[in-house]
């Protein structure tokens, strides 16, 4: 490997350890905030593509279905058959999309309040809904099973080397 | 148990079926009595370990004694890894416990949590919900304690491997003292008690190797039995279903012949009468006596014969106008 690579990776590694619950809590606000300030156009965009493509989704299934019922499979009907299927998977894609940005817009308040919240109050518990959201990280350094390791040892794999 | 005699089984017992009942006896008693030979040379072969391993520690505690400032160096040298990788042993089993990942997959995990909390995906489904972002910001912190945790344990597998290190070159440095400066009377003493050994760290790294292929021995037994002993159970079992097959077409036989014996009216003994319920034949005999009932009912006129209050009239069969009430 060369140094630069492995100066490269150490520094990543550097970033992923001494990242700070409190700058992660900053990032992830900063980030659902542009999501929501984008959301409400990424979605527009997703529907006017959904429609576009359902669409011809539908007009390509029409004709696919009239040639399917000639006797003889013409060059066509195989043409029609792949341009359908691709058009399916598309608009499948995109309909997962939509449902996803539909998601992400309806909790997009609810996750700004949150993660408002948080970069204001504090990672430690705030109340009965709210837990400490370093508890499991804690729970480490004193000594505790981790969760992983609970998991692990469940599984009646505890204790090996890995 | 691979005997040359059985094939691929579909079933349980196909390798059987064609074998007569004796045949199958002698295979019994022939795998029975493997497993008292082995069983035997297993008994053997824990005492010679027994030996061995006595001679190996008589030997070490000679040659292992404190007997010169060099020599002691080294025993206290060895002594010291030896704690050492216990106690490495012990930490890292509990650190490997508490946190089973090793630190590279540890990395890994924190990568894909970061990025998942870090960026926004172009394909718009992969970015978390906000319960998924709650979990995966407290597991990349719990990720953060365990990799501390991982280098511990990584630290202990150094200090572990060195301690082996440490201990094969006092080793071989004792090696080369062998039997100098060791009282010549407690040499002989061994000498003595083991007068077809030489004794020396030779013979204890032969010993060693000795008991190595005895265990290794003993290992395989312990396969082998398992399955002898299974075979066993499946000959005993096949065995015994063929028995009550046998019993059960027994009792077919002698139960037609107690049906006979019921027909023609003799008296039926209470061996008769198990061979009937045991095969179910019991319920012809009632059928073939309902059967005889029935067909005696139907020969026989019915006569209904009327009862008359009357004294010193007989009985008629039909009624009277007197008493039709039609006087």
């Amino acid at each position: 490997m060369s140094t630069c690579r492995r100066d490269k990776m150490h520094e990543d590694y550097e970033l992923l350890l001494k990242m700070t619950p409190e700058e992660m809590a900053v990032r992830i606000l900063d980030k659902r905030r542009l999501l929501s300030d984008q959301i409400s156009f990424i979605k527009q965009g997703l529907e006017e593509s959904v429609d576009e493509l359902q669409e011809n989704h539908d007009k390509i299934l029409v004709k696919y279905n009239v040639s399917k019922k000639n006797v003889i499979k013409t060059e066509k009907t195989t043409k029609l058959k792949e341009e359908w299927d691709s058009i399916r998977e598309e608009l499948k894609e995109m309909k997962t999309q939509l449902k996803a940005a539909i998601r992400i817009n309806d909790e997009s308040e609810k996750a700004i309040t949150y993660w408002a919240r948080r970069v204001n109050e504090g990672t430690e518990e705030l109340d009965y809904d709210n837990p400490d959201l370093l508890r499991y990280a804690k729970d480490v350094r004193s000594g505790k099973i981790s969760r992983a390791g609970k998991k692990s040892k469940q599984k009646g794999k505890g204790g090996g080397k890995k | 148990m691979k005997t040359g005699r059985r094939k691929e089984r579909d079933f349980l017992y196909d390798d059987l079926i064609d074998l007569s009942t004796d045949e199958i006896y002698a295979i019994h008693a022939e795998i029975k009595e493997k497993i008292a030979a082995k069983v035997k040379e297993h008994d053997k072969i824990q005492q010679e370990r027994k030996e061995l391993e006595d001679f190996i520690k008589e030997v070490r505690s000679i040659l292992m004694s404190p007997r010169s400032p060099e020599i002691n160096d080294l025993i206290s040298r060895l002594n010291i890894a030896r704690i050492n990788r216990e106690n490495a042993e012990k930490l890292r089993n509990e650190l490997d416990t508490r946190v089973p990942p090793s630190p590279s997959d540890i990395i890994e995990s924190l990568k894909q949590r970061h990025k998942l909390l870090w960026t926004i995906s172009n394909r718009i489904q992969e970015n978390p919900t906000l319960d998924e972002e709650i979990e995966l910001f407290e597991s990349y912190f719990e990720y953060q304690a365990m990799y501390e945790v991982a280098i511990q344990s990584d630290e202990q597998q150094k200090i572990w491997t060195q301690s082996i290190n440490e201990k094969n070159s006092v080793m071989k440095e004792l090696r080369k003292h062998d039997l100098k400066n060791i009282d010549n009377q407690k040499i002989n003493q061994l000498r003595d008690k083991y007068p077809h050994k030489v004794i020396g760290w030779k013979s204890v790294e032969e010993s060693s190797k000795q008991i190595i292929v005895l265990d290794n021995w003993s290992q395989s037994w312990k396969v082998e039995r398992r399955s002898l002993v299974m075979e066993i159970m499946r000959l005993e079992s096949f065995l015994s279903i063929e028995g009550r097959k046998e019993k059960k077409k027994n009792l077919k036989i002698k139960s037609g012949e107690v049906l006979e014996k019921a027909e023609t009216g003799e008296s039926l003994t209470l061996d008769d009468l198990s061979a009937l319920i045991s095969t179910g034949d019991i319920g012809k005999i009632t059928k073939k006596k309902q059967n005889n009932t029935n067909r005696e009912k139907r020969n026989k006129k019915s006569k209904k014969r009327r009862s008359k209050t009357k004294r010193g009239h007989t009985r008629s069969k039909n009624r009277t106008r007197e008493e039709d009430g039609n006087d």
